[in-house]
Parts: structure tokens; sequence; C-alpha cells
């Protein structure tokens, strides 16, 4: 491990960890969202499914979408590739909603593996960091 | 909502007047029967309709083996069960759509597996 430096901060919603996310659509273009930190997710991005159905155009083949465990048991959820932005990176990734309906704003286990960031709990402040 | 009066030609007189009169005993207007009637239609067929997506879905299944075998990694871009184009990235993809003006369609990625995940309780605080 190198020695890592601040680049770009964000302040905490209601004491809970955020993300700006932008998420490309070719009508829209890049649309932004706040979203919150979740590691129990371990998916790339969850949306509300009337944001989802706004925002999504490559969606996978019914029988390819995931399924979730959760503490109601398993949930489909539909998924669709999305191009990502985040800080100055851009990247393919997912963007995924309940088959049927629901959602919320978050950032999951796969999204967290693909950026450099750290959380300054004191600070309330979630930073993109980058090695020195 | 109340909607405008709706004229519709050739119907059934037999049906119709049966109709009408057990609309009459059960106490009802004619336009609450035919409320009805439609509801009951709409749910009897609904459930059967298939989306495009589902015939997209099926097309899929049918040569799914072969995009595995055939074009691993790529991204395959199918609407109306053809594939539309094959494409190296989403970029790729977008330009498939746009050459072929359309909005929606479905894309696979060849050769990756189903995936199970997991979301747990954490989330309901958020």
């Amino acid at each position: 491990m190198g020695l890592y430096r601040t680049i770009e901060c964000i302040n905490y919603e209601n004491s809970k960890p955020v993300l700006d996310v932008s998420i490309f659509n070719r009508k829209s273009g890049w649309v932004k969202f706040k979203l919150y930190i979740d590691t129990g997710y371990s998916g790339f991005i969850l949306l509300p499914t009337k944001v989802y159905n706004e925002i999504h155009e490559i969606e996978l083949p019914k029988s390819e979408f995931p399924i979730y465990e959760t503490i109601i048991g398993e949930v489909i959820m539909r998924r669709s590739f999305a191009l990502i932005k985040i800080f100055d990176m851009e990247f393919e990734g997912f963007i995924e909603t309940p088959l049927y309906g629901g959602g919320k704003y978050l950032a999951g286990r796969k999204l967290l593996s693909r950026i450099r960031i750290a959380m300054l709990g004191p600070e309330n402040k979630l930073c993109n960091i980058r090695e020195e | 909502m109340i909607m405008k009066p709706a004229f519709i030609r050739s119907l059934d007189e037999k049906l119709y007047r049966k109709f009408k009169s057990i609309a009459v005993l059960k106490g009802i207007t004619l336009s609450k029967a035919f409320d009805e009637a439609m509801r009951l239609w709409i749910e009897l067929h609904e459930s059967n309709l298939k989306s495009r997506e589902d015939y997209d879905n099926e097309y899929f299944i049918s040569i799914k083996k072969m995009l595995d075998e055939k074009y691993r990694g790529k991204y395959i871009v199918i609407a109306d069960r053809k594939i539309l184009g094959i494409a190296d990235d989403l970029r790729g993809v977008y330009k498939i759509m746009d050459e072929k003006d359309i909005k929606k369609c479905i894309v696979y990625k060849a050769g990756f597996k189903k995936e199970k995940g997991e979301w747990l309780w954490g989330s309901i605080e958020l």
C-alpha cells in the first residue's frame, strides 16, 4: 500500500456516505444521481423502478436476469448495461431494479470494487483518492 | 374517468339483448355492465399477451448456445427477433442502435454466466 491523496470529496447525506454517479442515456445525456453506499448489496447500481424505466436502454434478456438473496427470499432483478461516470472515471457497468417494482438509490459492492474511495467518518466526507 | 359516448357497430343483437336483460335483473346500468364485462375480458386475455421483449427473449434462448460459442465477450444486440449487430463495447452497441433507429433493445454479452447476488438487511435503513 502506498500513500494516497484525496482528490475530490462529497459530503455525507444524513450521516450516510453517498456517491455522485452519472449514467449515460442517448436521449438525456449524462444523468446524475446520488447513491447511498451499501456493502450489503452485491450488485453495481440499484435504482427505483420508475427511474430505471426512464433511463435504461440496453437490457439483458429476461432469462439472464440475476437472482438476489434477500431477507424476504429470492428476488429477480432486471439488469441493463450502462455507461457510468464517477469522479473522472468512465466505465461499463450495470443498473438494476427489482422485476416486480421497488428499488432504491444504492451503490453496491461491484461498483465499489471499481473505484478508489476513502470514507472520512469524522469529517462526514467520501473522497476520491489517488496513489502518490 | 367517464368517457364520451361510444358508438359500437354490428353487435350481435341476441347477445346484446341477453346482456342488457341481465344488467336490468342485476339492477345496474348498461354502462356499469359494460365496464364489468370489459374488465373480465381484459383479465382473461391480458396475461396471455406476450410483449416484444418476450418474443425477443424466446429468440435469444434459441440462439444462446451459438452466441456463446461464436461470439464470446462480444455484445449481441437483439430486437424484433433479429440480431441487429455485434459490438465490442457499449459505445458500439449505442452506435448500432442509432444506425437502426431503435430506442430499446436486449443485449447479451456472450459467454457470461447468469449471476446470483445478495441484497442484505443494511439497505432497509438507507
